[in-house]
């Protein structure tokens, strides 16, 4: 699925199943297998996307621990929307 | 007096709006041609072509921009710049930026305003005792004005509006007496004499920053306009522009007929009243002074608590001394505006020397006015884009021409442009800090926790934290909630609970919104609520929630009795705690140079404002603060080996 704007689409689609490991496609063509953990909005007002950046969990980096210990941000890495090319649900 | 009194057109409400809305713009005439004629001989053409210029300001500027046009762009009924920009904010991103300037520049005109209108007054004392000392008294008095604040106005507010008439009426008078002595002072009417005294007087142009001066409340009427009601601001406006306009004519007719060559320090508003009314002018012009500055200071106690809501000033105490909706006072303000105020007056000394600094800041004020009144006609009233250019234009340029020639007030108002440039800085710092920190709140989906949420409530393992415990949220999507508040709930000491409540707080673009919703999402387990309320509301979560319960309970939604068995069997209420989460900046964070520097200003800001439980009106309930620190990357791949013991290790130990 292309995600140029898809933040929305993607987010209805990963949490609306079961949250399991998805493929992302960087902009620079790395490839990373892993879930998506927290997520960060954008604002309505300027147009925005949805989610403007995302929490992921490279899936080397699963502690069999569903939600982590705070602070999230010491786990996995952020990824900007825009740096995505595209997203595939296992 | 009741709400609807003050926004119907009716004799009550034009009272009213005569001491409200009037008392900066209607004590003009204690300065305004004094300022004009300053040490120049007094020529036909000076007085006639600065009462021309005075008469087509007041009308253009004054009736036209700001009673005609700008009062249509109420905001629920609420004017001034920060509901215009609420009003417009969502067409531009940048619009925040002359949001920000006009209010800088509104917030210290509060600083010279109260100064200028009382030693204006308090110095025609020096009629009747020469050597009175002007500068105490205008200290006391003005102290006296600052100290009376945090009493409200409800009791001496209904004296305002017959004393604003009893001053009307006096200009009046006092004019009019004048003009039969010599009608031929009307032909300054006529735009003939302004632009005959812009093209060929002296440095005429130059004279335009004292002509400013008769039109520099124009700005505060917009801002009180909330208080009064349009029509009653465009009725008592016909009254008090003709008071206005005879009081003026009278003072240049007097300046043509008195002979003199040099007006000598004279005030020409005190040279037309009578001298057996000296003392009497006197004492209605100092409470005229005083009401005008009481308006100012409302007006700049609502300007900081409209900043407050929009996330452009830090959290301050805001305390309401009457149940007068609106009527608000912030100490913090109070006494900074008195500093700035009694600074003024030991440091001018006299009102002549403050005229040369006074509506500098106005200028700056209207211009950015004019910047969002264009974008309200545009995309709000639908204006085609040429017709809006053109009334643009119009007052672009009479302001643009009137901020050129108050630049040379500079010299003196360099301190002024200080407080402007202090107040802009901070209010970006707040706001772009704001942004950045909103950009990093992270989420989580709420349904993916809620069956561990109940898990916990149910889990007699671990003992009870609460029976109601209550996070704030900032999550507009009740599906979301951050990852803080999850973190704080099952990692940080886990909390168990029989019901979880979200609170979620929007402030809405109308000013006195007050609504909630209740979404029960696990039947009496997790509750969300989520209030909208206006950006003229002290969003007091504790008031409101306890409202929110108390109407659960009345409609049997909610069983509010203790769950503790010893406690229940004597109907007991149950225990209620917050628990507030406070981000500090980490020192493992990569944020680029401008936002951290950004960031730290606005953590440093933080200190001197209202704790969040405060803010949100917690202090008096049972609350619990975590600190979370702000981090955004993750800490780097930290290449740590783990090494197998050695068995003879082992062994020899």
């Amino acid at each position: 699925m292309k995600t140029a704007d898809f933040s929305k689409e993607i987010y209805e689609r990963y949490f609306g199943r079961s949250s399991g490991i998805v493929m992302v496609t960087l902009r620079d063509k790395t490839e990373l297998a892993g879930k998506f953990t927290g997520f960060f909005r954008g604002e309505n007002e300027f147009d925005e996307p949805y989610i403007v950046m995302w929490r992921f969990v490279d899936e080397k980096e699963f502690v069999e621990i569903d939600f982590l210990p705070y602070p999230n941000q010491e786990v996995g890495c952020i990824i900007k929307q825009k740096n995505i090319l595209a997203v595939r649900f296992k | 007096m009741s709400e609807s009194i003050h926004k119907k057109l009716s004799a009550a409400g034009v009272l009213v709006t005569l001491g409200i809305i009037f008392g900066d713009i209607g004590t003009s005439p204690l300065y305004v041609l004094k300022a004009i004629v300053g040490e120049r001989a007094i020529t036909e053409q000076l007085v006639f072509g600065g009462l021309s210029l005075v008469f087509w300001t007041l009308t253009l500027q004054t009736t036209f921009k700001y009673i005609w046009l700008t009062l249509q762009a109420d905001n629920h009924g609420e004017g001034g710049i920060f509901s215009l920009y609420t009003l417009v904010r969502r067409y531009k991103k940048w619009l925040y930026f002359p949001a920000f300037v006009g209010a800088g520049a509104l917030l210290a005109d509060g600083i010279i305003t109260p100064p200028i209108s009382v030693s204006s007054a308090i110095e025609g004392l020096k009629l009747v005792i020469p050597n009175i000392p002007v500068i105490p008294i205008v200290v006391i008095i003005i102290t006296g004005i600052f100290a009376f604040q945090r009493f409200g106005t409800k009791i001496v507010g209904g004296l305002f509006g017959p004393i604003m008439l009893v001053w009307f009426l006096m200009l009046a008078t006092l004019g009019f007496s004048q003009i039969t002595i010599f009608p031929s002072v009307l032909k300054a009417l006529s735009p003939h004499y302004a632009i005959d005294f812009l093209v060929h007087y002296p440095k005429g142009f130059w004279l335009l920053g004292a002509v400013f001066l008769a039109t520099t409340g124009a700005e505060a009427l917009y801002s009180d306009l909330g208080h009064c009601g349009r029509k009653n601001v465009r009725v008592s406006w016909t009254f008090v522009k003709i008071t206005l306009l005879l009081n003026y004519f009278g003072q240049g007719a007097w300046l043509i007929t008195s002979g003199k060559i040099f007006l000598g320090g004279l005030n020409p508003f005190y040279e037309i009243m009578p001298h057996w009314f000296l003392l009497s002018g006197i004492i209605i012009a100092t409470a005229a002074t005083i009401i005008a500055s009481q308006a100012l200071i409302s007006g700049s106690f609502t300007l900081i608590s409209e900043a407050v809501s929009l996330n452009f000033w830090p959290r301050v105490t805001i305390k309401f001394p009457t149940e007068v909706r609106g009527q608000l006072y912030v100490p913090s303000i109070n006494w900074l505006l008195w500093a700035g105020c009694i600074g003024v007056v030991l440091y001018f000394k006299e009102s002549s020397n403050m005229e040369a600094v006074y509506g500098f800041n106005i200028t700056i004020a209207m211009l950015m006015t004019t910047t969002l009144m264009g974008y309200y006609l545009r995309y709000v009233k639908k204006i085609p884009a040429l017709v809006v250019a053109g009334i643009i234009c119009i007052f672009l340029s009479v302001e643009f021409s009137f901020f050129i020639a108050n630049i040379i007030k500079l010299k003196e108002a360099w301190m002024f442009l200080l407080i402007v440039f202090g107040i802009i800085t901070t209010m970006y710092t707040w706001y772009r800090a704001r942004k950045i920190l909103n950009k990093l709140v992270e989420f989580l989906p709420l349904s993916e926790h809620l069956p561990a949420l109940v898990d916990l409530s149910n889990d007699k393992s671990i003992s009870k934290y609460a029976t109601h415990l209550i996070y704030l949220t900032s999550a507009d999507n009740p599906k979301h909630i951050e990852g803080r508040n999850i973190y704080s709930i099952f990692s940080r000491n886990p909390k168990r609970a029989d019901i979880y409540w979200l609170i979620h707080v929007d402030r809405t673009n109308e000013p006195y919104t007050m609504e909630y919703t209740v979404d029960e999402m696990i039947n009496d387990k997790v509750i969300r609520v989520d209030f909208k309320i206006g950006f003229r509301v002290q969003p007091r979560v504790n008031v409101l929630f306890r409202k929110v319960v108390e109407e659960m309970v009345t409609n049997k939604e909610l069983d509010i009795t203790s769950r503790y068995e010893s406690l229940s069997k004597y109907n007991l209420a149950a225990d209620f705690r917050f628990v507030i989460l406070e981000r500090f900046l980490s020192v493992e964070n990569e944020f680029s140079v401008r936002d951290g520097f950004i960031l730290k200003c606005y953590f440093f800001l933080k200190n001197f404002g209202q704790s969040d439980s405060k803010a949100f009106g917690l202090d008096t309930s049972d609350v619990t603060i975590e600190k979370i620190p702000l981090v955004i990357s993750p800490v780097a791949d930290i290449r740590l080996k783990r090494r197998e013991l050695k068995k003879e290790h082992h062994e020899n130990s």
